[in-house]
């Protein structure tokens, strides 16, 4: 019980971290913004930033349809 | 999986070819790379051709394409385009030539680099270029057809004599398949323009209300130049050295002249325009000498389709109420 509300409150602070992370304002620079993004973890699992062929590969192992963006 | 680029080095043009001006491009693929298809792309039109609800609509049939693949891989086929000679943007001879330059950035190769990179390259082997190089990525309205940004599929306005028009196109037809190819945006159609011959024909899938319709559109002759390219990032190594715009009434009269002529809004720094002696505000009214009567569009697609490089091009302006002949270089 008290091993489980340990990972709660782990998750939690994980959670908290993370979103305060991710929080983008106007004044952000580029790297800023990259570095917050990075850094979250519901981002960072789903996009890859600037390796196209990291991207092919990945997208060929898990046989899953590949979205690329320019900008 | 998604991917974000933010630079073309390294990236295999073969495969992502796009209106390299652009804001915003997105591709869908399969992991075996055929495209899905395109979405966005073009900087001047980020009012009316980027919209949420649009790329929703494109990223779901993208979807849908991909439940039907690789039976529809065939039909997917043309969506990729024929190979550039060069296929990474860093071994295009003349982007090559560019970051050899001491006193350029070594940083990224941005997207617009890569049409400098396709075009020049061709005018240092003495090529023209193909109209399709100038007056890239046709908007559907260069065939009459007016697409409804908000859905991106969706024809909200057609031109009376257009191709469109006389193909039977009505506004709230909704665009499935062009050539064989299904349309998930604006892009595909742009795509498909793009790669169209002057004089061709394009079978047209659409739906209205209920009902599925084939029609059949005819392009013949100059309907792709009718979209003006001098607003591109790109242009800007396409022009003399200098950038010209049309001059205004008063100016004409100054000149001497009743039509036409460019006036010199800006002449850059170290170009062949500084080279040649000319300034800002200097009014062209000649070229060659005739009379010069063309936008500054225009005159870049004499330039880069009948000169090439270090051709001499005489230009007669007017300055301070004299006129002069200034000869100038193509860069």
């Amino acid at each position: 019980m008290l091993r489980s509300r340990c990972f709660a409150t782990v998750a939690l602070a994980v959670f908290l971290t993370a979103s305060s992370a991710m929080r983008l304002t106007a004044d952000d620079k580029p790297a800023d913004r990259r570095a917050k993004v990075g850094d979250d973890p519901n981002i960072s699992s789903q996009w890859i930033y600037d390796d196209i062929p990291t991207a092919i590969a990945q997208a060929k192992r898990d046989n899953k349809p590949l979205l690329v963006v320019f900008r | 999986m998604c991917v974000r680029a933010v630079q073309m080095r390294g990236v295999d043009t073969s495969i992502f070819q796009f209106d390299f001006d652009l804001t915003f491009c997105a591709f869908f693929l399969s992991p075996d790379l055929t495209i899905y298809g395109r979405y966005g792309s073009r900087k001047d039109a980020t009012d009316t051709q980027f919209n949420i609800e649009a790329f929703k609509t494109a990223m779901s049939r993208a979807l849908d394409i991909h439940k039907g693949f690789p039976a529809n891989k065939a039909a997917l086929a043309p969506k990729t385009g024929k190979a550039y000679e060069w296929k990474l943007p860093e071994t295009m001879p003349s982007l090559e030539q560019m970051f050899r330059n001491p006193n350029f950035p070594k940083g990224c190769i941005h997207c617009h680099h890569v049409w400098r990179g396709v075009r020049r390259s061709m005018l240092m082997e003495k090529k023209p270029l193909p109209a399709n190089l100038l007056y890239t990525y046709p908007m559907p309205d260069a065939i009459g057809m007016t697409v409804d940004p908000a859905s991106g599929i969706k024809v909200s306005a057609v031109a009376a004599g257009t191709p469109a028009a006389k193909a039977g196109v009505l506004p709230g037809d909704t665009l499935e398949v062009i050539n064989g190819q299904p349309i998930v945006s604006i892009a595909d159609v742009q795509w498909i323009l793009q790669n169209s011959p002057d004089a061709a024909s394009l079978k047209i899938e659409v739906t209205r209300g209920a009902e599925r319709k084939t029609l059949t559109a005819t392009l013949a002759g100059e309907w792709r130049k009718a979209a003006d390219f001098t607003w591109r990032t790109s242009c800007g190594d396409l022009r003399l050295g200098m950038l010209m715009i049309a001059m205004s009434d008063d100016e004409r009269k100054t000149a001497g002249i009743k039509a036409g002529g460019l006036k010199v809004k800006n002449v850059y720094k170290n170009g062949a325009a500084t080279n040649a002696g000319f300034q800002n505000g200097d009014l062209v009214i000649g070229v060659n000498g005739q009379p010069m009567q063309a936008t500054e569009a225009e005159f870049l697609a004499y330039v880069r389709q009948k000169l090439t490089l270090g051709a001499k091009l005489k230009l007669t302006i007017v300055r301070g109420g004299k006129r002069q002949d200034i000869q100038v270089d193509v860069p």
